[in-house]
């Protein structure tokens, strides 16, 4: 699995072989967390969306609130950042360039994340019901009248 | 062709009934009607002027074109015979004229003048026949008797009209139906005559068996009694107008006539309904005149409901049976949905056992298995899906098609985006949404206030739940619970449903095409994505 970070090559202080089997060891976490983290990003848009409901005229304007949703890729970031630096500390005990690393893989995440939920809640149209079907991709909308 | 000829304010109202039931999509594909009542200004007859008015211009932009069979709102045309002047009154008085100038008293000889006398009062020969003929069927009958002379006479252009109308209509299967009060003046004045009028028209014999004559006799189900303390009335006044007391006397004494005509083969309809309430409203008393607008009662409806049983369910046959092929005819077992010839059927509130008053359910209504195309439950359903539209038009879509937001923002309603984006589909102005203001005025002023009238004034009919269009605009708790009996627990879901079902019928279905005008492309939509709403809940509330 460590081909996943082929690209992240180790800092002058570690071990290469070292930095290898951490590799090896964080690449299947790293995949893990992001996969979860989608799986909760899309469940939890659903549900959110679900729950919405079209009671007034009020309801048809009000912020498209199960878009929140995405914000659960940032709690997976935190928490592959967190894994990252746990088991950087625990195999290669060394804290260089551990910040620069574990800050790598939470925008990683955070950018792998959204890059695959907002396209699937976008694009998967039995995830929004009817009623707000072209809200998720709202700011893809054209604003203006209507004609 | 259908006609439907109105006789009195009771005959006003049933037109009313009529017209609110061609509306929801459940009349024939044409109608023609006209009202005959002295009483120029009746407050019923103005009411149903304007309603007709209305009307008319809804089906120019709703209904026309549309094939009423599909129940499509709007889509029956009405013909008013002329082509100015909207909803035709004949009155077979002048305004104003005394009775004895109708019968050219002062040219009658001695002898004569003591006939008269036989049949009148002289108070009812002094009567002016400015507000109709008061409640003194005798009065009118005497007037109307004189029908025939009308049909060539240049300046009676409706007659000269309508005859023209029936002879062209009798190439084909025609029907024609005479709806009035037989407890009353002009419509117990009326329904004969004008039965034998059609019945010696001058229509070429050939074609003569093609022409259907039905009645709808209204018994008694108002009553008023004259307001003593009235300083606008005159001790004549009251002496000379209708009193309800004597209402159940006067239907006795029809039924009694109608059936000396049925015995002595003098018995001219293919159809008549007798149609009444055992329990009478109480109306405002009024001498006539535009304080003559009784409220709308059940009764309207039914008597609405029997002459669309008519014009669908007309006994035409190639023959003529004679009066005792009639009887054997009648005798012989038939399947449901056909109408036995020269038959009485009656209809009202079904009696129930141990009951105070008894009151009207959907299997009261006068329907036999179809009607154009629609059974009982096909009835509910259309008329539950009128009041849904209804309702969520005027408490939810108006509001959002006139909210400034979204014109900027569109996709906020998708069956917006889906249907009305180019130019000329705007819903939020010009002409479009002067359109849909029509439609809301009807639907707010004049076909909502109907049913509140409907059960207000009588509070056993057990049809819709009147509590959902009690309050201005109607209340969107209650879109689940349009129909009888109003629930203990209302919520907003079903307008959440709504909405949901006119974006999925405007994605995926067709019947809501481009091509017609947008206001109309949104009633169908709103129709359409209310069936399957209205489907789930009649399953749930079984009409039986």
């Amino acid at each position: 699995m460590g081909i996943v970070f082929a690209w992240f090559s180790a800092p002058e202080s570690v071990d290469v072989e070292a930095w290898n089997r951490f590799l090896d060891s964080y690449a299947p976490v790293f995949v893990i967390l992001v996969a979860l983290t989608i799986a909760l990003t899309v469940t939890q848009y659903r549900h959110q969306a679900l729950k919405l409901r079209i009671h007034s005229v009020e309801d048809v304007f009000r912020p498209y609130t199960p878009m929140n949703a995405l914000w659960l890729g940032l709690v997976g970031a935190v928490l592959s950042a967190v894994v990252a630096g746990v088991m950087y500390w625990n195999m290669l005990q060394t804290m260089d360039s551990m910040l620069g690393f574990t800050l790598t893989m939470l925008l990683l995440t955070v950018f792998i994340c959204e890059i695959i939920s907002y396209p699937v809640v976008v694009k998967v149209t039995k995830l929004t019901p009817p009623q707000y079907c072209y809200r998720p991709g709202q700011v893809l909308q054209k604003k203006g009248p209507a004609r | 062709m259908d006609t439907l000829i109105c006789a009195g304010g009771s005959g006003s109202r049933v037109l009313e009934a009529v017209v609110h039931l061609c509306a929801a999509g459940l009349g024939p594909p044409k109608l023609r009607a006209f009202v005959i009542d002295p009483d120029a200004t009746n407050g019923s007859l103005e009411k149903t002027r304007l309603l007709v008015e209305h009307y008319r211009a809804l089906h120019d932009i709703f209904g026309r074109g549309q094939p009423a069979e599909a129940g499509d709102f709007f889509a029956t045309e009405f013909d008013l015979l002329l082509p100015e002047g909207g909803l035709q009154r004949w009155s077979p008085v002048k305004d104003g004229q005394e009775f004895s100038k109708v019968l050219n008293y002062e040219t009658l000889n001695k002898d004569q003048k003591e006939i008269v006398h036989l049949f009148f009062t002289q108070n009812e020969l002094e009567m002016k026949m400015n507000v109709g003929f008061r409640g003194h069927p005798a009065l009118g009958a005497a007037a109307l008797s004189l029908l025939p002379l009308f049909q060539n006479t240049a300046d009676v252009p409706l007659w000269n009209a309508f005859h023209a109308a029936l002879k062209n209509d009798v190439t084909k299967k025609s029907n024609v139906i005479v709806v009035g009060s037989v407890f009353g003046g002009t419509g117990a004045s009326a329904i004969h005559p004008i039965v034998r009028y059609l019945r010696s028209s001058g229509l070429p014999e050939n074609n003569a068996a093609n022409l259907k004559v039905g009645a709808v006799a209204l018994v008694p189900y108002f009553q008023f009694v004259p307001d003593l303390n009235n300083p606008g009335l005159t001790k004549k006044d009251i002496e000379e107008a209708a009193h309800s007391e004597q209402f159940p006397l006067a239907s006795r004494s029809a039924a009694e006539y109608y059936e000396h005509l049925r015995a002595t083969e003098d018995w001219d309809f293919d159809a008549m309904y007798w149609i009444g309430d055992d329990y009478l409203t109480d109306v405002k008393y009024s001498l006539g005149g535009k304080t003559q607008a009784n409220p709308a009662h059940f009764v309207d409806l039914l008597a609405a409901l029997a002459c669309f049983d008519f014009f669908s369910n007309a006994p035409h046959t190639d023959v003529q049976p004679k009066s005792q092929d009639a009887a054997d005819e009648s005798a012989r077992p038939r399947p449901a949905d056909t109408m036995a010839p020269k038959q009485c059927w009656y209809c009202g509130p079904e009696v129930a056992q141990g009951a105070k008053q008894n009151s009207l359910a959907w299997e009261d209504l006068p329907i036999r298995s179809k009607m154009f195309g629609y059974d009982r439950e096909e009835l509910r359903k259309r008329l539950h899906t009128f009041q849904m539209a209804a309702v969520a038009h005027l408490s939810f879509n108006a509001r959002l098609l006139s909210d400034k937001r979204l014109p900027e923002r569109p996709y906020l309603v998708p069956w917006y985006v889906e249907r009305f984006t180019k130019e000329t589909d705007n819903l939020c102005g010009g002409e479009n949404a002067a359109h849909l203001q029509k439609l809301s005025d009807y639907w707010q002023k004049e076909y909502l206030p109907w049913w509140q009238q409907i059960n207000a004034t009588n509070p056993r009919v057990q049809l819709f739940n009147s509590a959902a269009w009690g309050t201005t605009p109607p209340d969107l708790m209650r879109l689940g619970n349009l129909l009888y009996p109003d629930e203990a627990h209302h919520d907003l879901e079903t307008v959440d449903e709504l909405f949901a079902s006119m974006v999925s019928v405007a994605r995926n279905e067709g019947g809501v095409a481009d091509g017609q005008k947008p206001a109309r492309r949104y009633l169908r939509l709103l129709a359409s994505a209310s069936r399957p709403i209205v489907k789930r809940i009649q399953e749930t509330k079984p009409s039986e």
